[in-house]
């Protein structure tokens, strides 16, 4: 282990990583704080520039925008209460206050400290987690990777949410229709209606691009929330106020940055939790735990109020890389992005990644607590002049994104016959979007439909075409109830409230 | 409906011989029937729609969205004849006017700014090939 500490520092510190990661950070920055762009669609729209990369620069590069959106978005919803992650709603519940009341420095001072040791701590946890997780899953089979993909689909459609469960299910189950388009490996063509363009089935990148970045623009002109977001922008244009914390200010929100870590990065680890709920549990947690007089001031501008959703959404942000290293599984949107990238290197995530790939496999975790690092070394001093970019006209930025996205895709398969497909799957993501379909578990089938196929071939086989597997080893029957838990939680849960309203 | 015409194709794609296990259609089969499982559900529950959907629909930028998607498919159609440069700074001009920019100079200083800068960046440091277009081949011919 040490070994592979070793050379992931090694590799992590080259000048040229260390540049990706401060380059990652500021762009993602950058990005994040744009109203309607998140982390998933900072990191699709990295993929086609990374191509060229050895994986370790990529993933580098990529885990520093992720860092860089996700504190991105935190300053967009604490300066003008427009998040730009759903992770920074919870920010913006005491950020905006705190910023309107005329400490706008403070509260994004917060922010970064909160996040930096957010993160510090989940990738304290990271490091003890990881290559236990990584030993114990090399004993998995065949079907215990079944029964794992098959929960990692589930689990995102469980957590999507009040009335999103069946909703997020269909998504699923079409991400991994989508995935059986083109050649199977016994080269049968499926579903692609004699059209060379469809041989080689969809693009990842196409799709995470179509879904996330092309129909995140367009619904934010359809929502008109532009107007909004560029008046409230004005306001800041004088200057934000001093970043500095008083020694009491630091006393105050100590305690909930340590609760907000552990309870993020737990949060974060559980597949489809992400950092959303582990935002909002934590600020939930700060407010019952908080003195009387404290509890007043939630809702107004309170520190704790900022520091334990902006704690709790950076650990469960590095949390979320734990299901994602270990077992091959993303725990979130933006790791299933990050998991068709590290595929698109050739590069298998899961237990073998530990082994096979200790160079990527380390330098990921230490870049991003580096990415930590930057964020409040750099990018913090840097939040005055790149808060200007909030009052970039709107009518340039989007075009402007369209035109990366569509560029994005062509730059990689060089086919108009892509574009046309994105333009397509963009206009219907607009409508699924309007429909309150979430289109994160469509991602997510997508990219586990083809692991979730080869698994239950090969269990097949091994098992002469029974699916005893499911019960006779102990390890998928195991990971079978808890998918079935998962899936079941939501419809128990809904007829218990039922039953209580039908009592009262 | 789209489930049930993926349960059609998928009923079309071959079985292989009776000793397989897993054939080509095994999860295909698989995954159309448990959507069509899923959306009967979906068709039983009662709507959960707020009342002010049909109000918000109303409020939309519909025309401006409808504009982007068709300039999206003409610069998509446009691309192989005007060329990467050419057909970019139009897109990116259209776009700013659809989106309310009236100021062409303005416009075609930022788009041609943007997209020249690309093109250079790919081209030259990159060394990344893009197709310059029919146009231009038509008029500084195919040595150019």
């Amino acid at each position: 282990m040490i070994e592979g500490i070793l050379f992931g520092l090694q590799t992590a510190f080259t000048p040229t990583n260390l540049a990706m990661v401060f380059l990652g950070c500021l762009v993602g920055t950058f990005i994040g704080m744009l109203p309607g762009l998140g982390p998933v669609s900072a990191i699709a729209l990295m993929i086609p520039i990374t191509y060229g990369f050895d994986p370790a620069s990529g993933m580098i590069l990529m885990a520093g925008v992720y860092y860089g959106a996700v504190f991105g978005g935190s300053t967009s919803a604490i300066l003008i209460n427009a998040p730009g992650v759903s992770g920074a709603v919870a920010t913006a519940f005491d950020g905006y206050p705190l910023a309107s009341s005329g400490y706008p420095g403070k509260a994004l001072a917060i922010a970064a400290y909160s996040s930096f040791f957010g993160g510090t701590i989940g990738a304290i946890l990271l490091f003890v987690f990881v290559p236990f997780l990584a030993k114990v899953s090399l004993s998995f089979h065949s079907s215990d990777y079944f029964a794992l993909m098959l929960f990692g689909c589930t689990s995102v459609a469980a957590f999507s949410g009040k009335g999103q469960v069946l909703k997020a299910m269909q998504m699923t189950l079409l991400g991994l229709m989508l995935a059986t388009v083109g050649d199977d490996p016994s080269g049968v063509q499926r579903f692609t209606f004699n059209n060379p363009d469809f041989y080689d089935g969809i693009s990842f990148l196409l799709l995470s691009m179509a879904t996330f970045a092309l129909a995140e623009a367009l619904v934010v002109v359809l929502r008109g929330t532009q107007a909004k977001t560029s008046s409230a922008s004005k306001q800041f244009a004088q200057g934000l106020g001093s970043l500095k914390l008083k020694r009491e200010e630091v006393k105050d929100i100590a305690p909930a940055v340590g609760r907000s870590s552990i309870l993020g990065f737990f949060v974060g680890v559980l597949p489809g939790a992400g950092a959303t709920i582990a935002s909002f549990l934590a600020y939930g947690m700060e407010r019952n735990v908080a003195p009387k007089e404290k509890q007043q001031e939630f809702g107004q501008g309170s520190h704790r109020g900022l520091a334990a959703p902006e704690t709790a959404n950076n650990a469960a942000s590095t949390g979320s890389f734990v299901p994602l290293l270990t077992l091959g599984i993303p725990g979130s949107a933006t790791t299933a992005v990050m998991l068709g990238a590290l595929l698109s290197y050739g590069v298998q995530p899961g237990p073998r990644l530990y082994i096979d790939n200790p160079d990527v496999f380390w330098a990921v975790i230490i870049s991003m607590y580096l990415g930590n690092l930057i964020l409040l070394v750099l990018n913090l001093p840097l939040i005055p002049y790149i808060a200007k970019l909030l009052q970039i006209p709107r009518q340039f930025l989007t075009p402007i994104i369209l035109f990366f996205s569509l560029m994005g895709v062509y730059l990689v398969s060089f086919s108009t016959a892509d574009l046309m497909l994105m333009v397509v799957i963009g206009a219907i993501a607009v409508i699924v979007r309007l429909l309150d379909y979430p289109l994160a578990p469509l991602l997510l089938g997508f990219i586990l439909g083809g692991m979730l196929e080869d698994n239950l071939r090969r269990a097949l086989l091994i098992w002469d075409g029974s699916i005893a597997f499911l019960w006779q080893r102990p390890i998928t029957l195991c990971i079978i109830l808890l998918t079935v838990a998962v899936l079941l939680a939501p419809l128990i849960s809904n007829i218990r409230q039922r039953r209580k309203v039908s009592q009262s | 409906m789209f489930s049930l015409a993926y349960l059609r194709l998928a009923l079309q794609l071959p079985t292989g011989g009776d000793d397989e296990v897993f054939t080509p259609r095994t999860l295909p089969l698989v995954l159309a029937i448990a959507t069509i499982i899923c959306s009967l559900i979906q068709i039983a529950l009662p709507a959960t729609k707020s009342e002010s959907f049909g109000e918000d629909l109303k409020n939309y930028n519909w025309y401006s969205v409808s504009s982007l998607i068709l300039l999206m498919t003409l610069y998509v159609l446009l691309f192989s004849f005007l060329g990467f440069a050419l057909a970019g700074i139009l897109f990116l001009m259209c776009g700013f006017y659809l989106l309310g920019e009236r100021r062409l100079l303005t416009s075609l200083l930022v788009a041609s700014g943007l997209v020249l800068g690309m093109w250079f960046a790919l081209t030259q440091v990159f060394d990344i090939y893009l197709d310059s277009g029919e146009l231009y081949r038509i008029v500084f011919g195919d040595s150019a």
